[in-house]
């Protein structure tokens, strides 16, 4: 036999072998190997950071005409802020509802400095919008106490779960993620459903396995339940806004708005108890 | 210089790769709502390419390590990409070796049965792995990637006669 044409030349053995170990990648990444997931914790680490230093410069050289903009508008928007504080201002001392309104919201500042205790403020380093997942790295990792489930918010709007923990960055799995399902209260009767990611919808989420017959109604929050154990009851998911109801089809639509701009979350906050 | 010229261009390939798997990151940063990686897969189409017309630096390895690299940052299971990768590596190097009896038609046929068998390979590993995914969504992206090529194509073709011209004038 000629061993230029003989299936253990030097060349087929390397590809045969590439191929195994990519298979055998797969098959000890979906059983969870110990020793498998300390490698790949390691591997990730590397990959995240060092991509977060590749892309930076062109992340910097991209948004430069965004900073241009910013420049340009930013006398025409302290303008108008300024504005809205004058007549802010007014309405507070003219007004002693607003005023009493005003204390409580203080009051809800000072109880929520207890909770703000029990997050970790962490960094986004990359951010991740592909056919099969939707999802953001941060800086922090098992050494500073991160957990898979961990609720990630940001201004008060939870964003994600902590999806996969390395030693010095984790994976945080985004609301419009396929797999996110997050267990959810609705409205003022605080209605159990499922909230979960749908890239294929024009909203990106969807409310799942809500009461037969419940209509949706514009301006009702969505609050995090603890009913699967991991999640804190009571993080604001979101509101609901523009509720239709098609007669025809007997289907509500709806959208949902968010206190935060996903694509400009520089910061996350991630509760650790 | 002539040389440091080529490694130069040699280096291109790989590089341009390396860009298409981090461009997730960088456009994830946009306020608008594109969704390019929603219509084509361009790392699938650049590798085919660039392995087509016998670029440095495209190995079976150089596939696995940058498989590797797209599995971490898009956080699928380790080995996924490397999979399609190298199945549509394969494919380009056996299509290249009878380049002198192929036309433009049979290469992009053949980048076709690439693109099939990767994205086969994909969804197959992601149903195994019990994750959740619309398979309407992979249709599309492999249908709009096997329609993009003969653009990108053409663009990489300018691209690279352009700068092989530069080369040879300096």
């Amino acid at each position: 036999m000629n061993a230029k044409n003989s299936w253990f030349e030097q060349n087929n053995l390397r590809v045969f072998l590439l191929f195994s170990v990519t298979c055998l990648f797969i098959y000890l990444d979906n059983f969870n190997q110990k020793y498998f997931k300390n490698t790949k914790a390691v591997i990730n680490d590397s990959i995240a950071y060092s991509s977060y230093i590749i892309t930076w410069p062109i992340k910097e050289a991209l948004n430069i005409p965004g900073y241009v903009m910013h420049i340009v508008t930013l006398n025409k928007e302290n303008e108008q802020i300024r504005i809205l504080q004058e007549e802010k201002q007014k309405l507070i001392t003219d007004n002693k509802f607003l005023i009493d309104e005003n204390k409580k919201i203080q009051r809800f500042i000072q109880e929520e400095k207890i909770y703000q205790n029990e997050t970790i403020p962490a960094k986004v380093i990359l951010r991740v919008n592909a056919i099969t997942a939707s999802s953001m790295t941060i800086n922090k990792g098992a050494g500073d106490g991160m957990k898979i489930g961990n609720p990630v918010v940001k201004n008060n709007n939870l964003i994600g779960q902590i999806e996969e923990v390395n030693y010095k960055s984790s994976r945080v799995k985004l609301l419009n993620d396929i797999n996110s399902n997050i267990p959810v209260l609705i409205g003022e009767l605080l209605t159990q459903a499922i909230f979960s990611g749908d890239p294929s919808s024009k909203s990106k989420f969807n409310i799942q396995y809500l009461p037969k017959n419940f209509l949706l109604k514009s301006g009702d929050s969505i609050y995090t339940s603890n009913i699967d154990g991991i999640l804190k009851k009571g993080i604001l998911v979101g509101t609901v806004s523009d509720v239709k109801y098609d007669e025809s089809i007997e289907k509500q639509s709806y959208s949902i708005n968010f206190n935060y701009e996903l694509h400009q979350t520089d910061y996350v906050s991630v509760f650790i108890n | 210089m002539i040389g440091r010229k080529n490694n130069y261009l040699e280096f291109l390939g790989i590089a341009i790769v390396l860009m298409s798997i981090w461009s997730t990151t960088l456009f994830a940063q946009f306020s608008l709502n594109l969704n390019f990686y929603k219509f084509f897969n361009m790392t699938y189409l650049l590798i085919y390419f660039f392995t087509f017309n016998n670029y440095k630096y495209f190995s079976f390895f150089s596939m696995f390590i940058l498989g590797l690299i797209t599995d971490s940052i898009s956080g699928i299971p380790f080995g996924t990409s490397s999979l399609a990768y190298m199945t549509i590596y394969k494919i380009a190097v056996f299509q290249e070796t009878i380049k002198l009896r192929t036309n433009f038609f049979a290469e992009w046929i053949a980048l076709g049965i690439a693109l099939f068998i990767a994205y086969a390979a994909i969804l197959i590993v992601l149903y195994l792995s019990g994750g959740s995914f619309e398979p309407l969504v992979h249709i599309y992206n492999f249908i709009g990637s096997f329609i993009l090529y003969p653009f990108i194509w053409l663009v990489l073709k300018l691209l690279l006669i352009k700068l092989s011209d530069r080369k040879i004038n300096d």
